[in-house]
């Protein structure tokens, strides 16, 4: 199975640039009306374990904030890949250093042309990993930030939104076209423009390969889908 | 209306040349080629810069949630 994890990734801005293989053959928005606050690592948390975690993650210390795998659903996978995955093994480095640019913006002592170099450097560095392990695992879930990284500066920029999901959609495009298997792409929230920044929403995004039949699922659900689908796979 | 001051600037012949074209070509909507240029100029310098499409209170809403949302 293949884990396309990319934050932020808003279902009106994946129809509005027509990015097919990321619709694949089921798509639609998730339900987030249970969060109080789309916060990020909160989110991948309640994914990876199947339960809503936002009382248990505090905001102050949340980037630090680390689940063993027999919390989450890689347990149902004998190998797997965790590829910068929030909650899990994001790379505090790289995140720390896109938030200290972010900071830095704020206080007129980088541009954002810096800080956008930054987030692009890292996001290129977790694509190779992501395709060097492709293929080489049962599960592979890749975790993409560019969406959310440069839509907080810049999502009232059009041209600039829409290099990132053409880039994300190149992302998916090669994931179906080089792999057999079961491909899922998630989203923690989507997005909306605050002139021109952009703002967490509940307009989160999910994707299958192939026909699941859900509707409006929660983003805690995909604990159980994920463990039926692994089961399918085994039984043959 | 006070007089306009003018400037010299070089440029390369073959440009001149081409304008000079384009100034008859134009059957006298341009008088002269520094009619041309500062025309031509102009219309470069009046296009806006895309990026400036934000206000003070965008800026303060912004930080305000990111702080909630835990990145400042
Ligand atoms: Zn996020």
């Amino acid at each position: 199975m293949i884990i396309l994890a990319l934050d932020a990734l808003d279902v009106r801005m994946v129809e509005k640039y027509g990015c097919r293989s990321l619709m694949q053959v089921e798509y639609g928005q998730t339900d987030l009306s249970e969060f109080e606050l789309e916060r990020t690592v909160v989110l991948w948390a309640s994914f990876l374990t199947g339960r809503n975690m936002e009382a248990e993650i505090p905001v102050e210390t949340q980037w630090e904030f680390t689940l063993k795998p027999e919390e989450t659903f890689l347990k149902f996978f004998e190998t797997y890949k965790a590829l910068d995955v929030p909650a899990f093994s994001l790379k505090q480095e790289n995140h720390k250093r896109e938030r200290v640019l972010l900071k830095k913006y704020f206080d007129d002592e980088v541009s954002v042309e810096e800080y956008d170099e930054t987030v692009w450097r890292n996001h290129e560095e977790n694509k190779r990993e992501f395709f060097e392990a492709l293929g080489r695992f049962d599960l592979v879930m890749g975790y993409f930030d560019l969406a959310d990284a440069i839509g907080h500066l810049s999502f009232g920029i059009p041209a600039k939104m829409e290099a990132v999901y053409r880039e994300l959609e190149g992302i998916a495009k090669e994931v179906k076209s080089s792999v057999d298997d079961v491909i899922l792409v998630i989203s923690d929230h989507g997005m909306k423009p605050v002139g021109r920044y952009g703002d967490h929403t509940k307009n989160g995004f999910y994707s299958f390969n192939r026909r699941v039949g859900l509707n409006l699922p929660k983003i805690t659900e995909f604990f159980n889908i994920i463990r039926r689908l692994v089961q399918v796979e085994r039984s043959g | 209306m006070p007089k306009k001051e003018y400037v010299n600037i070089r440029i390369p012949k073959s440009i001149y040349e081409k304008i000079e074209e384009e100034v008859r070509a134009s059957q006298g909507e341009f008088k002269s080629v520094e009619d041309y240029v500062e025309f031509v100029l102009n219309e470069i310098l009046k296009e806006e810069p895309e990026e400036t499409v934000y206000t003070p209170e965008e800026e303060e809403e912004i930080k305000r949630r990111l702080r909630s949302l835990g990145y400042l």
